[in-house]
């Protein structure tokens, strides 16, 4: 791992935007600062996910990234240029690095192939790509030039039930290409943002997006079961702010919902039964508190905090969600699921 | 004739483009029949000392609530003047992006500068002047009506120079709007209508809130504040000639004259409820039933409400929100004149 590869550069960070004007990137990753032997290792550390040459190189020659990230509000908006490579992100990888953004991106230049149930999908140009970052993924980019937006999924409240369909899907393709080409002209305008047009471009880039979704043919087709996509996002919010009670159960869910408990099974039906989704919540949320740099709790003491009271069951249920024990992937924390300063950045409040 | 253009009803039918040329003309009588053409907005006159033929052309498409208008045209000087604001019935904004060519204008004590590149936005509210070499332009008309949201900032930049990042993204969407909009369906209006809003919006804010919307005096005053109150009080089932005259402090006599030109204000009044109506049902994140949303404008009758809709629009509520449509049903004959093609109505 390089300490130097992609850590934000001094004097780029939000604060000093103000006094030159214009905002200045938040995250910035180059390769061409680092030897030849090191870029492709460099970015691989950098990337949440796994990724290999698709050029045939060997790993030590040259290879080319050049990566800007912008805050605009609470969305991170990435211009990225490399040569191409495949990428790969498993399950495990989604579940340790605990992302829950949407994400969309265009291409300025070349292309990329996505795996979409088994078929590969090519985006290319304003066609727009529209994927949940905590889904695993997987896709192959030819040399590129792409623009990222990360949106936390609280920003697009009200369409998730829509965007879950469409993301896991080639439809995002289908979403009106003038949001793809909106998309590329303020990609382009990143760099000469002053601080209060960028919190503007956030506001309506949301409202954008929500526009063309909103019109788009699954939307107009899923509008006739809204009811339980606004419940599930009630239930998954009311579950993520509790996850640390004793008395989250199904019986408090359904007090929260009002609604019968038939009806909150058949919210979590998709998702394997409420039971078994809040026990998946707090298993994460024990990860991330047993990866945390403060070693103050004992495994027991969190694992009863998330409302386990049987440690030998608790271990049995994390290594059945996470792959590992807690001791092991408390003791991997600071290599193993290491969080790169671009997951870092993406996750930044 | 200059003009072309299909007929069209269907919503997945393209959007007729309305043409205009003066090179279908005989060469001396170019200048005038633009002059002619333009008659209900400015006043055009040419340098003296050109002779010969005047060329000027431009292709229209009506999306409603808002109007895309490519043009090119040989240089002129023209003259928006107080008779215009007043008689014309025009009282829409003028979003245009210079291609080609330099203009010079003034509006008060405003003066604007363009070149190739600049985003002019003009009140046609207000009387102005100006000159221009041979232009290429893309503009957008957008009536008064339909943006009660957008339209204190819009005044605010009448006769700016308006710039910032946020303009350069509007500029860039409209020219590829400009290109896409030939091939556009009349079921993908409400998503163009509702995108341009947003992103007007955000390009001006920033200069608006630099300047202030009471620096510009509203030229047709009383009436504007009286749309204003209609528009704010649309769902109020209070609102009528009665609260207006006693908000406004005028007599029914003065408000008779001025919503002469919209039918009276009662038929005025009407037409807003609609088309809120007609915004509300054709949005696809409003779950409200039909019912419920007619309701709440006022129309208690659902017979009368269907029959008013369909006759307004050309289309009943049902076919409204299924289609997605908001309000547009592009008029089945091309324009004669340019106010027809502005303020869609057709010279029976």
């Amino acid at each position: 791992m390089n300490d130097h590869s992609g850590r934000p550069h001094p004097g780029t960070n939000e604060a000093s935007g103000i006094k030159s004007g214009f905002i200045k990137p938040s995250y910035s990753f180059e390769t061409s600062q680092l030897p030849l032997n090191e870029q492709f290792d460099g970015y691989r550390d950098e990337l949440p996910g796994h990724i290999e040459r698709s050029d045939g190189k060997g790993i030590s020659e040259k290879f080319f990234v050049d990566t800007k990230g912008f805050s605009l509000g609470d969305i991170r908006a990435v211009s990225s240029r490399s040569d191409g490579f495949s990428f790969y992100r498993s399950p495990q990888d989604v579940k340790s690095f605990d992302m829950d953004d949407w994400v969309v991106a265009v291409r300025t230049k070349g292309h990329v192939d996505a795996n979409v149930d088994g078929n590969a999908v090519r985006f290319q140009g304003s066609h727009l790509e529209l994927r949940n970052t905590g889904e695993p993924f997987s896709a192959h980019l030819s040399a590129h030039e792409s623009l990222y937006f990360f949106l936390p999924r609280k920003t697009l409240t009200g369409l998730e039930g829509i965007l879950d369909h469409i993301s896991v899907s080639e439809k995002s393709k289908r979403l009106h290409p003038l949001l793809g080409h909106y998309l590329m002209a303020l990609g382009a305008r990143l760099s000469y943002m002053t601080p209060s047009e960028s919190l503007i471009a956030a506001e309506t880039t949301r409202a954008m997006i929500r526009a063309s979704v909103a019109r788009s043919p699954e939307s107009i087709a899923a509008a006739q079961t809204p009811i339980l996509a606004t419940q599930f996002e009630v239930a998954r919010k009311f579950i993520e702010r509790n996850l640390g009670r004793p008395d989250l159960t199904v019986e408090s869910v359904r007090a929260a919902l009002c609604v019968s408990r038939r009806q909150v099974y058949k919210i979590f039906e998709n998702l394997g039964g409420v039971e078994r989704y809040i026990r998946s919540r707090r298993l994460s949320a024990c990860l991330r508190e047993l990866q945390s740099s403060e070693m103050r709790w004992t495994i027991s003491q969190i694992a009863e905090r998330y409302g386990f009271k049987d440690v030998a069951g608790f271990s049995r249920q994390f290594r059945a969600q996470f792959g590992g024990s807690p001791g092991e992937l408390r003791e991997a924390a600071g290599s193993m699921p290491k969080r790169s300063n671009y997951t870092e950045w993406l996750n930044r409040q | 004739m200059g003009i072309t253009g299909r007929t069209t009803v269907d919503c997945s039918s393209r959007i007729r483009a309305d043409r205009f040329t003066t090179v279908t003309q005989q060469r001396r009588d170019q200048f005038a029949y633009w002059k002619e053409w333009v008659a209900p907005l400015v006043d055009i006159e040419r340098d003296e000392s050109t002779e010969g033929g005047y060329f000027a052309s431009a292709r229209g498409h009506d999306l409603g609530s808002l109007h895309f208008a490519s043009s090119s045209m040989d240089p002129m000087q023209y003259r928006h003047t107080e008779d215009h604001v007043r008689a014309s019935g025009i009282d829409h904004w003028c979003l245009a992006i210079l291609k080609r060519g330099n203009e010079i204008s003034r509006a008060g004590d405003r003066v604007l500068t363009s070149s190739a590149g600049s985003l002019q936005v003009r009140s046609f509210a207000y009387p102005f002047v100006g000159r221009s070499d041979g232009t290429s332009s893309a503009c957008l008309f957008l009536s008064r009506d339909n943006f009660p949201d957008i339209s204190d900032m819009l005044d605010a930049v009448h006769h700016i120079g308006v710039t910032g990042s946020l303009v350069e993204v509007l500029k860039e969407y409209i020219i590829t709007l400009e290109d896409y909009i030939k091939t556009l369906r009349v079921s993908e209006i409400s998503l163009v209508v509702e995108s341009l809003t947003l992103l007007l919006s955000a390009a001006l804010k920033p200069a608006a809130n630099n300047i202030g919307v009471a620096e510009m005096p509203i030229a047709a005053g009383r009436f504007n504040l009286a749309r204003k109150y209609i528009q704010r009080y649309l769902a109020s089932p209070d609102l009528g000639a009665n609260s207006i005259c006693r908000t406004l402090g005028i007599s029914r006599r003065q408000l008779y004259y001025l919503f002469e030109r919209h039918g009276g204000v009662e038929k005025f009044i009407r037409q807003r409820r609609l088309a809120a109506c007609c915004k509300a049902i054709a949005d696809p994140m409003d779950h409200r039933l039909i019912n419920t949303i007619a309701c709440s404008y006022g129309f208690t009758n659902q017979a009368l409400f269907s029959r008013q809709f369909r006759a307004a629009y050309g289309f009943s509520p049902t076919e409204a929100r299924a289609a997605g449509l908001s309000g547009h049903r592009p008029e089945p004959s091309p324009p004669k004149t340019f106010s027809e093609w502005l303020l869609r109505t057709r010279g029976s």
